[in-house]
């Protein structure tokens, strides 16, 4: 479920999130995979908290433990002229082990070429990555230049069946709620 | 002079300088403006007092100007110099005093990251006035051990000496304290020694060590006292012992290079890549003129030669066939037992003696046409007048290797072996061979001459006359001109020279390779400056000007560049040698030198052209960097892009006015033809770049120094050459040899090698080795290849290197140890029983299934696979999906049959090649329409919010009270759609009336009245005579007998005679009801009399949703249909069996199928309501009605007449006629059935906003796809009624791609027709079409109104399409049809129509006779455009293969509108005089392919068929008692049913009524007995479901009379691509015969 997004310089907030998972091995059973939360604006009383608090359920089959699946998200706001812009992405891996857990997810937005910087200053607008995937996937990440620009706040309450009768046991780990 | 004198010289000097009040230090003015003009003449110099007088520095101008030169610590005045620091000064920190080595240190290169030193010019290519060569040694003992204090304290007062190094000095500061230094030396020594004296003497490094480190750079030295010691980032490269070679400071490759930014504190290793570029020699440029191009392929030539020589292939062949032949001698001594080795070896000795020969050939071939060249170059100079190229060739003679005796011998003894030996043992062909070759071999030996030979010595000695003839005029052209260059200008080589003609002499024009030498010298002398004409002069100036350097691109970012050098002039050589360290953290993909031309305007650099260089191997491919050994060094060649421009040449000279560049040099040069050297527009830039990559990793150097040793100590002259030959070019250095020295290299050498042997055609195992040599993918596969490399011939040199290799692989695959991560995904994997398929859980395939279909489950899925199997019906639910599908399947009809495994079978391949089709479509939409769909939901569905209270006034209000009142025409209540709670609705039907209604036909008593207009129906007393049906009098006999059950209300006794003079009499009887059928419901209006009845019934129908969900996008994909049936009620008086109650009356009411329509849910609901005239589709024939006409004059009941109508038929030639079937369908339309009736929603439901979904012309030609876009808005603005929906002008193919409409129309050629020969008539064409089925649940996902055009060859393929398809077909067929006829016209007409909404028709227009038809391809339907009750309502766009129209009248409707395309009110077309088309291809085949008709599955198809409704029929009635059927009719009938096809085919030429005729006449026989009722029912076949669900719809089964007799007969008649059109002849029989 996430909660909400803190530390962002814009506040009218919503958020695109999908569920990513490593290989075809990973099998979407039920529940929504992909989607887009409410616009948000953050309140007055706590303004630099923009909630959501958008509930999702998802089951997932797999033959294996590589690939876990990835919680990604783009965070985008409204300004007031009504336009749609990106924030930043973000991607956080589910937890492993069952039982609930808050995570911080940090958003992060591309900077771009100096020009686009320029651009994007003027404009108030962002650099969008061209392959999405480069977000979420491992490796060709190094070239990036990003800045973070805040993060949004999970809770994810992991179930999980069978894994123990193939020899995997997961332990919660001490932080985590029980 | 000593050290300690020239300090205290410099101490004086500086005293003075301070003694001067200047804060700042200053040189002395007058050394300096020595050593100023001294140096104008030295780049270097330039550049720097350039880069000053740009600077203008802020206010200190005449600080600058006074000296010339900058000066360099004016910034001590900003902070006292005693305090130590200077923030912006001076580079370098301390020098170290201490230590006299200190310039073998290499600079740390931390230090210097900052700070990218200037480039410097060690080896100027003058090779002259070179600062810091010229310092002589003893002149500068610049520093003592035991007065360094004090000077060190003197140079920090001077400026020198910084005891910080201060951040961000720039590039320019740094130059100019380097030129300072320079410059102080200079003047120091000038001072001393005077201006001469240094030229004589070299280079010393030792006194400059002090400043600048061997590479030319400022020396830095680590500050000593810093508290953290960083270790120096890279160690020192391969290159690092090339003294000459600058050292350029470490680059951080950016981050857009694809290359780690974060510096090395996080740890990361980099790898060091070294680029070493060392020079730049050009092939070909801009300013060559003849002499250089030929000087260029002279040096090519002498390369080639070169190489050949190197690689002493001659003498190891020799070598090579000599111990053969000693081997050979040996086995002869056994000759018995050898025998087999002893032919092995003759024969080896025949392929070595002729591999010798041909590389004996090749080399003197190579000799003499450099030679030649060379004697080329001698005349252009000659001619000329100047020599403007150091080009020299050298002819030397030599004893060669191996005498001709000696050759001469290994001759003979092959010759001796060929004549004696192989006789009988070698082949006719192989001895002839070998014979031949000794001929050769002779031939080319000339100066031993045999006698056999004379005749061919007759030949060489012609062509040497004719050499000696022209070296003689050489000679004396040479001593004509007064200047022979060649003796003048080369005194030193007189003796080489001399030895050269003698050569020439000696040999009498030719150049005998066996004992000559050549070598190309590059110190050939050539004409000063002063010596040559203007233009010349201009030439070389203009090359000296020239500039270029050269930029580092890693990944295409650029990351380094070199300084400009300019060209030197003989010999177009530029140099750097500049060595770039870059960090990468990864390995590059793509290294490329640009040379770029310098000194264009305003510093814009041009690119001339790109040198790729090949990225030293690494040990494996992957990405991630390995630390490689290889290093490349190599002349990279390039060649411009773009071809040398004329405009160099074309520039005013300047020396003589209006005179351009080219013909000064013509003129001056006594040259007849203007054009300088080849024609430049065919010429390119060229030229080689050597570089030299290598990685420099500190395993990787060491590596490299160990293993690499011996290769680079295999090119001595190499390193040599750079030593020492400054300003000298390297084209000594053949490529083939400087190339592949290490591993990554060597890859190319071999393939190289072999590539040249195979060439040569003489290596026979170079040629085994091409087929094994795999490409070269990585170093992997090339160390494999390596190790397969067996039986290498260690002898020959040419396997030198590769042998090399051996050691080096050998030695370093050693140690490596991979971590690879599959491994690690195999452990991730679970282990399962089964390998291949992993057997999901129960639930987790309950959970797949509830994704799916989610009304299936109605409790949350158990945890446990326990409670799971416990559950009954989830455990049903589990079945496996196959197992189900095949349930559903055979459900409808299979219960009680087995079904024939052949129908099935077509069945599922229709099936599944439609489902196939959908879910293609599907999935290429499903991405789209979800992203759509997600945007479209209104707030207001989501969020209720209260209604914000409104202050208007309503005005609506105060209208109304004023508004006229009509009781009887109330104001219709708007009605609002419901929104998204609606619990439950229904259909709301009104049937209002119809029309034309078929009337009864008396048929009961056998006696077919013989003209039955005049009395269609007789009383049942009726007599059976047999008339003739043509019969005029229409006077039945009174039938004589009563059949058990009478159509009581058809007997209206006498009267019936005479009674349908005219159309409007209303005797007829017909009591007529509508059945409306939706969801398994039915309800009916009641019965009306009449063939006109009006009923204004309303019908309400339950309508349930699937799963309730009335959401639009749930309601959208609802395919059904509501059926609408219409019957004429009969009242069937039965006499019962109870005779004696005579007064007991039973009557039955009996339904009789008159015809039926559907309406699609989809279309009532997407417009909310739908009312209009729909046309009942009646049986062809049905037996006991006839169809009335309506009256319309000059129609006449079609049974009136039947030899009229008989004349009107003029056979099938006729169809072409498009009168004729105007006619037809107007009088087909006019005699149809119709019914009014409106139907609607209660309450109506909400759609869905229909977004204009098609993505205009996405994958279209981007310029049609603008220009329409542009062009529907235009349309949507002329028009003068609402064309949303009919403005599609670009179909969605099948791949998603939008195309423009017109391309799918081209003219194809129909399918054979049953006779074998193509249809070719107008209503066979439209009869295939109709037959190919329709796919009923498109509309299932046609989300958001996105159509699919499939073109006719996937249209046919999948056999199953809508509108667009069907009309697409059917105009294509029609074009093909008409394409002789160029008057008629077929197009597709996007429109609206009843009751399919958006449609699409077939429109035929003959110009000639303003015939103009409509065709609903996918019913088969005619109309014309005039006939007022044709369903196409809006006609929108008119589409042909050219053009598309746009209907922009204020009618749309086909009977309103004006048909003339030309009139641009009208019309609006798309292309128009303005814009002319496009040519775009069309996307249709222009052959279709079709499946063979299958007759074989005909008769199994009918079969099956028939079986099977007869079985339904069975079941149907199976309360009823028994169902029998009667044969004998049946076959009867199925012989009418052979000519309905036919008629079909024909488009009823004959006229219905003969067909009705023919019909009865059938059955006259059978009707004398018995009264029967029966139609002919018509379908394509799709599957048996819709057979029988026809047949149910029609009620004949619903009889009850216990006598009445079935007879059925099936036809189906089969078309290409497994079309079939099916008949069913239904006919219940009552026997009237007691």
């Amino acid at each position: 479920m996430p909660e909400g997004a803190t530390d962002f310089e814009k506040t009218n907030l919503f958020g695109k999130f999908s569920f990513v998972t490593g290989n075809e091995k990973w099998t979407q059973l039920d529940g929504t995979f992909a989607g887009q939360t409410q616009l948000s604006e953050a309140e007055a009383f706590q303004p630099d908290l923009v909630a959501w608090n958008h509930p999702l359920d998802m089951h997932f089959a797999t033959t294996t433990l590589d690939g876990w699946p990835k919680f990604c998200i783009e965070v985008w706001h409204e300004d007031r002229y009504g336009r749609n812009e990106l924030a930043g992405y973000g991607v956080t891996y589910v937890p492993t082990s069952p039982g609930e857990h808050e995570l911080e997810c940090v958003i992060w937005k591309p900077q771009g070429s100096l020009s686009e910087r320029i651009f994007n200053y003027f404009f108030d607008t962002t650099s969008h990555l061209d392959h999405t995937d480069v977000a979420y996937t491992t490796g060709d990440r190094f070239d990036l230049i990003t800045e973070s620009v805040g993060s949004v706040h999970l809770r994810i309450e992991v179930l999980q069946r069978g894994f123990r009768n193939r020899g995997v046991e997961f332990k919660s780990p001490p932080g985590a709620l029980a | 002079m000593t050290a300690a004198e020239r300090l205290a010289a410099l101490r004086e000097k500086k005293k003075q300088l301070v003694a001067a009040s200047s804060p700042t230090g200053r040189l002395d003015g007058t050394a300096m403006g020595a050593a100023s003009s001294e140096r104008g003449t030295k780049g270097h110099g330039e550049g720097a007092s350039d880069g000053s007088d740009d600077e203008g520095e802020s206010s200190e101008e005449s600080d600058l100007d006074e000296g010339g030169n900058p000066i360099f610590d004016e910034e001590s005045k900003v902070k006292p110099i005693e305090e130590g620091y200077d923030p912006r000064g001076i580079v370098f920190r301390r020098l170290d005093i201490a230590r006299p080595d200190v310039g073998s240190m290499i600079p740390p290169a931390a230090s210097l990251t900052r700070v990218s030193s200037a480039s410097k010019d060690d080896e100027d290519n003058d090779g002259e006035n070179n600062g810091i060569n010229a310092i002589d040694d003893d002149t500068m003992p610049l520093l003592d051990d035991d007065e360094d204090d004090a000077f060190a304290g003197l140079l920090q007062d001077e400026g020198f000496f910084m005891p910080e190094v201060p951040q961000g000095v720039p590039r320019r500061n740094v130059a100019r304290l380097e030129d300072r230094l320079l410059r102080e030396m200079e003047s120091e020594m000038l001072r001393l020694r005077g201006p001469r004296h240094h030229r004589e003497h070299g280079p010393d490094q030792s006194t400059a060590e002090h400043w600048f480190t061997p590479g030319g750079s400022l020396n830095v030295e680590e500050d000593p006292s810093n508290a953290n010691i960083t270790q120096p980032v890279d160690a020192d490269p391969i290159l690092a012992d090339k003294d000459t070679l600058e050292r350029c400071a470490t680059k951080l490759v950016p981050p857009s290079a694809n290359v780690c930014t974060s510096a090395s504190a996080s740890g990361v290793t980099f790898a060091g890549l070294d680029i070493a570029v060392h020079s730049i020699a050009f092939d070909d440029h801009p300013l060559f003129v003849e002499e250089d191009v030929t000087a260029t392929k002279l040096r090519g030539l002498y390369r080639r030669y070169q190489q050949k020589v190197q690689e002493n292939l001659l003498e190891y062949l020799t070598s090579h066939l000599g111990a053969l032949l000693e081997y050979e001698s040996q086995l002869r001594e056994n000759a018995s037992r050898n025998a087999d080795a002893l032919l092995a070896v003759r024969r080896q000795i025949l392929d070595m003696f002729s591999r010798r020969l041909s590389e004996e050939l090749e080399l003197r071939e190579l000799t003499k046409e450099t030679y030649e060249q060379w004697l080329q170059l001698k005349s252009i100079r000659q001619h000329q007048g100047f020599t403007s190229t150091n080009l020299k060739l050298v002819v030397m003679h030599q004893d060669p290797a191996h005498t001709p005796k000696q050759v001469d011998h290994l001759r003979k003894q092959v010759a001796a072996l060929v004549d004696s030996e192989f006789d009988g043992k070698l082949e006719g062909v192989a001895l002839q061979k070998a014979k031949d070759l000794l001929q050769r071999h002779k031939l080319s030996r000339p100066e031993k001459p045999t006698a056999e030979f004379r005749g061919s010595r007759k030949h060489a000695r012609k062509s040497k006359k004719i050499k000696k003839k022209k070296a003689a005029q050489k000679r004396r052209s040479s001593s004509r001109n007064s200047d022979n260059l060649e003796r003048d200008s080369t005194d030193s080589d007189e003796q080489e020279d001399s030895d050269e003609d003698e050569s020439y002499g000696d040999d009498r024009g030719r150049l005998d390779s066996s004992n000559v030498v050549l070598r190309l010298n590059f110190d050939g002398s050539y004409d000063k400056d002063e010596d040559v004409p203007a233009a010349e002069l201009k030439r070389r100036r203009a090359i000296r000007l020239a500039k270029v350097h050269i930029a580092v691109y890693v990944n295409d970012a650029c990351v380094a560049q070199t300084a400009d050098a300019s060209l030197c002039f003989p010999g177009f050589l530029a140099t750097w040698n500049r060595v770039f360290c870059l960090k990468l953290q990864q390995r590059p993909s793509r290294l490329r030198l640009d040379v770029c031309a310098s000194g264009h305007l305003f510093a814009y650099a041009k690119t001339l052209a790109s040198v790729f260089l090949p990225i030293p191997a690494s040990q494996y491919s992957s990405n991630v960097l390995a630390h490689g050994v290889g290093a490349e060094d190599d002349w990279h060649e390039f060649t411009a892009r773009k071809p040398i421009r004329k405009w160099l040449w074309e520039k005013p000279s300047g020396v003589a006015k209006s005179k351009t560049l080219r013909e000064l040099y013509a003129e001056q040069l006594h040259m007849d033809h203007v054009e300088v050297g080849p024609a430049l527009g065919d010429r390119f830039t060229a030229g080689q770049v050597r570089a030299t990559i290598t990685w420099n990793t500190r395993e990787a150097d060491e590596d490299a120094s160990g293993t690499g040793a011996g290769a680079r100590g295999s090119s001595p002259e190499q390193d040599a050459g750079v030593g020492t030959l400054v300003g000298l070019p390297e084209w000594t250095q053949t490529r083939g040899e400087s190339r592949g020295r290490l591993l990554g290299s060597h890859a190319g050498e071999l393939a190289g090698g072999n590539l040249a042997g195979g060439g040569g055609g003489v290596s026979a195992d170079a040629t085994e080795f091409d087929d094994a040599v795999p490409d070269f993918a990585n170093e992997v596969d090339f160390q494999k290849l390596i190790a397969e490399l067996k039986g290498l011939d260690p002898n020959d040199p040419r396997n030198a290197s590769v042998l090399r290799l051996f050691d080096i692989i050998k030695w370093s695959s050693k140690r490596r140890v991979l971590f690879r991560s599959e491994a690690l995904l195999r452990d991730a994997l679970f282990p399962t029983a089964n390998a291949d398929k992993f057997v999901e859980s129960r639930r987790v395939a309950l959970m797949r299934l509830r994704k799916d279909k989610p009304h299936l489950f109605h409790h949350p899925i158990p945890v446990s696979e326990e409670e799971i199997r416990g559950d009954e019906t989830l455990q049903t639910l589990l079945l496996p999906a196959e197992a189900q599908l095949e349930l559903d399947q055979d459900d409808a009809y299979a219960a009680s049959s087995r079904s024939s495994s052949e129908v099935l079978r077509i069945q599922r391949m229709q099936k599944a090649r439609v489902n196939d089709f959908l879910q293609r479509v599907r999935s290429l939409q499903s991405s789209n329409v979800n992203a759509q769909r997600r945007r479209d939901i209104p707030v207001g569905s989501v969020v209720k919010e209260g209604p914000l209270p409104q202050f208007s006034v309503n005005m609506d209000m105060f209208r109304a009270l004023f508004e006229p009142r009509r009781r009887l025409r109330p104001a219709p209540r708007i009605r609002k759609p419901a929104s998204l709670s609606v619990e439950k609705a229904s259909i709301f039907v009104q049937v209002v009336r119809a029309q034309n209604v078929p009337v009864r036909r008396r048929v009961t008593n056998g006696v077919y009245p013989s003209s039955p207009g005049r009395s269609p129906r007789r009383s049942p007393r009726q007599s059976p005579t047999r008339r003739s049906p043509r019969g005029g009098d229409g006077q039945g006999d009174d039938g004589t007998r009563f059949g058990s059950s009478r159509m009581e209300s058809e007997m209206d006794g006498g009267d019936e005679e005479e009674d349908l003079e005219g159309p409007a009499s209303g005797s007829e009887r017909v009591m007529s009801f509508v059945q409306v059928k939706f969801q398994g419901n039915s309800r009916r209006s009641s019965a009306q009399e009449g063939p006109s009845p009006t009923w204004n019934e309303s019908i309400f129908l339950p309508f349930i949703p699937p799963r309730k969900d009335f959401s639009p996008a749930n309601l959208q994909s609802i395919s059904d249909h509501v059926h609408f049936n219409v019957f004429d009620e009969v009242i069937v008086e039965t006499q019962g069996e109870d005779y004696r109650n005579e007064d007991a009356m039973f009557q039955r009411r009996e339904r009789r199928f008159l015809g039926s329509f559907s309406i699609p849910f989809s279309t009532i609901y997407m417009n909310g309501r739908i009312e209009g005239m729909f046309r009942v589709e009646t049986p062809a024939v049905n037996l006991g009605y006839v169809q009335r006409s309506r009256g319309a004059a000059g129609y006449r009941v079609d049974a009136l007449d039947g030899a009229e109508i008989d004349e009107g038929a003029r056979g099938p030639s006729s169809n072409q006629n498009l009168g004729d079937l105007a006619a037809r369908a107007q009088d087909e339309a006019s005699n149809a059935t119709y019914v009014y009736l409106m139907a609607t929603l209660d309450p109506v439901l909400a759609t869905a906003k229909d977004e204009n979904s098609t993505a205009p012309g996405s994958g279209e030609n981007p310029k049609v796809a603008r220009y329409a876009k542009q062009w529907v808005s235009q349309v949507k603005r002329k028009a003068s009624r609402p064309l949303e929906m009919n403005t599609q002008v670009f179909g969605v193919g099948i791949d998603g791609d939008a195309i423009f409409a017109p391309r799918f129309i081209a003219p194809q050629v129909p399918p054979a027709g049953r006779d074998g020969s193509e249809l070719q008539s107008v209503p066979a064409l439209v009869r295939f079409v109709s037959l190919i089925p329709f796919l009923e649940d498109w509309q299932a996902f046609v989300e958001g109104g996105n159509d699919v055009w499939s073109t006719s060859q996937q249209f046919l393929d999948i056999s199953a399409g809508d509108w667009e398809e069907h009309a697409i077909l059917l105009c294509n067929y029609l074009a093909w049809l008409f394409s002789d006829r160029p008057s008629v016209e077929p197009y597709i007409i996007m429109g609206y129509g009843i009751p399919e909404g958006a449609t699409v028709y077939v429109l035929l227009a003959d110009s000639s006779s303003a015939t103009r038809l409509l065709f609903n391809a996918s019913t088969g339907r005619c109309y014309a455009v005039s006939d007022a009750n044709c369903p196409l309502r809006d006609v929108g766009l008119v589409i042909n293969e050219r053009n598309i129209w746009a209907n922009v009248q204020e009618h749309g409707a086909p009977w309103q509108i004006k048909w003339n395309f030309e009139n641009a009110k009208d019309w609006v077309p798309f292309w128009t005089s303005r814009v002319p088309r496009i040519e775009m291809a069309s996307v249709q085949t222009e052959v279709l392919t079709y499946e063979r008709l299958d007759r074989r599955f005909v008769s199994y198809l009918e079969g099956e068929i028939s079986e099977q409704i007869q079985k339904s029929m069975r079941r149907w009635r199976a309360k009823r008692g028994t169902t029998r059927f009667n044969k004998i009719v049946g076959r009867k009938l199925r012989a009418l049913l052979e000519s309905l096809e036919e008629h079909k085919l024909e488009g009823f030429a004959g006229g219905m009524s003969a067909l009705v005729q023919e019909h009865l006449e059938g059955l006259r026989e059978t009707m004398s007995n018995n009264s029967i009722f029966g139609f002919p029912l018509n379908m394509t076949f799709t599957e048996m479901d819709a057979i029988l669900r026809a047949v149910r719809n029609s009620d004949i089964h619903n009889t009850t009379l216990d006598n009445t007799t079935f007879a059925l007969a099936v036809l189906v008649v089969p078309y290409t691509n497994k079309v079939f059109s099916v008949w069913i002849y239904l006919a219940t029989i009552v026997s009237t015969r007691f």
